[in-house]
C-alpha cells in the first residue's frame, strides 16, 4: 500500500547516522569489556544474587503498583476533561522529567520520618518506609507510574468512547462498562505499559538510594550495587550491567509487536 | 530553526563543552567529608579550583576512567596506595590532616542512644559508609575490635550523604567522620572508645608538578584553617 521509499535527504542522514552511533557505541563499549569468562562465576556470587532478588521484588511489586494506581488513574486523564486534568497530566509526567535522586529527596521530605506526612505514618501506623524493601518499592513505583499511566491513557484516547457508549445505551453503568468493555480492549496496552514501567523500575537507581539507602538484602538493587562495584570491582559492575542489558532487551523484544511494526 | 540554524547551534554548543574543560582552571578531587572546607580554600588561596567532591574510592575509579585533575586528596592511605599502584598519580602523597570516627546523633537524640551497645538495637535505624569507602572501612575496623554488632540499616555511598541522612533525623545515629559531625552541628556519642579509630588525609600532585592546593594544606595557614574545622593534625 506505500510506494517505495524516497532517500533520505542528507541534512537528515548526517544527524541521524550520529544519533545511532551515540546509541550503539556505548554498547559496543560495555559488550566488549564485558568479563565473557567468568561471566556466570561473578552474576552467582551472593552480593550479586541478593541484589537480582532485591531487584526482582522492588521491580515486580513497583510495576502491581503501576496497575493498581496507574489503570485508574489513565482512564480519569482520558475520559474526563478540565483545567484539573490538564494539571494531573503534568504531574504524571513530572518523574520522567525529574533528576531521580530529586525525586527520591522530596520522597524523604514527604515520606521520611521526618517527612510532611511520614511523620504520622510513624508515630500514628508505625510505619517507617526509608531504609525498608517497603520504601525501594515507593522510590520505583514514583518513577515507573509515567510510563504505565501514559501507555494506558493514549491507548484508551485512541479507542475512542463510541464503545462506551454503545454499552451505556444497552443501559451498562459506567462501571460494568470499564469490566465488560474497556479493560477487555486494553489488555495489550497495559502489558505493554507493565513492561515498560518494569524495565524502568528495575533500572532505578537515583530515588532508590536517596529514599531507601543501601544494604545487601534489603534495598540494594542491581543498579546501587553496579554503583558500589564501580569503585571495588568494575569487571563485576560490567557483568551486571551485561545482565541488565540483557533484560531491557528482552522487554523491548517482547514489546516488539508494538513498536518495531512496520 | 532551520537546518543552517541548527548546525550553528551545535557548533556554539560544542565550543562551549569544550571551552569548559580548557578555560585553565584547575579541577581538584576531594573526598566528601572535606564538602565543609573547599569554599574555604577557595577564599585563602583566592582562586577557583574546581572541586570534585566524592567518595574517595570513587574519586580513583574517576582517575582511572581518564578524568583530569590537579591534585588527588583520599581520606585514608589504602585508597591512595590504590592510586599509586595503579600508576595513576606521579606525585609523592604526603599526609596533611586527620580525622576520626563519631557515632552522630539524630537531632533530639531521638532514638535516646547512650551507650556504644546502643547501636545493636534493631529498633533503631543506624547508617555507616559502604565499606567501599575510607569512612565504611573505618566503621567495620572499629565495630570488630568493639565487638560490635550494628544493627545497621543502610551502607551510604559516601559520608556526606549520610551525615546528612543523619542531620535530617532520618538515622537514629550513623558512624561518620567528627568534622562532619561538626560542620552539620551534631550531636556525638560521648565516648572514648572510638578514639583510636583515626583516618588519614593523604594528597598528591597527579602529574607530579607542583600545585599551589597541596603546598597550601600543609603550610601554617593551611593546617591553622584545618584545625578550625575539626581536622586534626597529620
Amino acid at each position: 500500500m506505500s510506494a517505495p521509499p524516497r532517500p533520505t535527504p542528507r541534512p537528515l542522514a548526517i544527524p541521524a547516522a550520529l544519533a545511532v552511533g551515540l546509541l550503539s557505541l556505548p554498547l559496543i563499549g560495555l559488550l566488549q569489556r564485558a568479563p565473557w569468562s567468568t561471566l556466570v562465576e561473578r552474576l552467582t556470587s551472593e552480593a550479586i544474587l541478593d541484589a537480582i532478588r532485591v531487584s526482582l521484588v522492588v521491580s515486580i511489586s513497583a510495576s502491581l503498583c503501576c496497575v493498581v494506581l496507574g489503570l485508574p488513574l489513565a482512564w480519569v486523564l482520558a475520559r474526563q476533561e478540565g483545567r484539573l486534568i490538564a494539571v494531573l497530566r503534568v504531574l504524571v509526567l513530572l518523574p520522567m522529567v525529574l533528576p531521580p535522586v530529586v525525586g527520591g529527596t522530596a520522597l524523604l521530605f514527604a515520606l521520611g520520618r521526618r517527612g510532611l506526612f511520614g511523620e504520622w505514618l510513624d508515630r500514628w501506623l508505625g510505619i517507617t518506609l526509608p531504609f525498608t524493601t517497603t520504601g525501594a518499592v515507593v522510590a520505583a513505583t514514583f518513577v515507573a507510574l509515567p510510563f504505565f499511566v501514559t501507555t494506558v491513557e493514549s491507548a484508551l484516547r485512541d479507542d475512542g468512547v463510541e464503545l462506551d457508549e454503545a454499552a451505556a445505551v444497552t443501559g451498562a453503568s459506567p462501571w460494568q462498562t470499564f469490566v465488560h468493555v474497556t479493560l477487555p480492549g486494553l489488555r495489550p496496552s497495559i502489558a505493554a505499559g507493565v513492561a515498560l514501567a518494569w524495565a524502568r523500575a528495575l533500572g532505578e537507581f537515583g530515588a532508590t538510594i536517596t529514599f531507601a539507602g543501601s544494604l545487601g538484602g534489603r534495598t540494594r538493587t542491581l543498579p546501587v550495587e553496579t554503583f558500589l562495584a564501580l569503585e571495588q570491582d568494575p569487571e563485576t559492575a560490567v557483568a551486571v550491567s551485561v545482565l541488565l542489558l540483557a533484560i531491557s532487551l528482552s522487554v523491548l523484544a517482547v514489546l516488539r509487536g508494538r513498536w518495531l511494526r512496520r | 530553526m532551520t537546518f543552517r540554524g541548527l548546525a550553528l547551534a551545535t557548533l556554539a554548543a560544542a565550543t562551549a563543552l569544550t571551552g569548559c574543560a580548557d578555560d585553565g582552571s584547575s579541577v581538584a578531587l576531594v573526598p566528601s567529608s572535606m564538602t565543609g572546607i573547599v569554599g574555604e580554600i577557595d577564599l585563602a588561596l583566592e582562586s577557583e579550583t574546581d572541586w570534585v567532591i566524592a567518595g574517595s574510592s570513587r574519586l580513583v575509579a574517576q582517575l582511572a576512567d581518564g578524568a583530569e585533575a590537579e591534585i588527588l586528596i583520599t581520606a585514608d592511605a589504602i585508597t591512595m596506595d590504590d592510586a599509586a599502584a595503579r600508576g595513576l598519580v606521579a606525585g609523592e602523597p604526603v599526609v596533611f590532616a586527620g580525622n576520626r570516627l563519631v557515632v552522630a546523633l539524630a537531632p533530639g537524640n531521638p532514638g535516646e542512644v547512650a551507650h556504644l551497645s546502643d547501636l545493636n538495637r534493631g529498633d533503631l535505624l543506624i547508617g555507616v559508609c559502604a565499606p567501599e569507602v575510607p569512612c565504611g572501612r573505618l566503621a567495620a575496623e572499629a565495630a570488630d575490635a568493639l565487638d560490635l554488632d550494628l544493627s545497621i540499616d543502610t551502607e551510604e555511598p559516601n559520608v556526606r550523604s549520610l551525615a546528612n541522612k543523619v542531620a535530617s533525623g532520618e538515622l537514629d545515629a550513623g558512624l561518620i567522620y567528627a568534622t562532619d559531625a561538626a560542620d552539620l552541628e551534631l550531636e556525638t556519642l560521648d565516648t572514648n572508645a572510638l578514639a583510636p579509630f583515626v583516618t588519614s588525609y593523604l594528597v598528591v600532585s597527579v602529574d607530579g608538578e607542583t600545585s599551589t592546593i597541596a603546598d597550601f594544606l600543609v603550610s601554617p595557614a593551611g593546617q591553622a584553617l584545618l584545625a578550625t574545622q575539626g581536622f586534626s593534625r597529620p
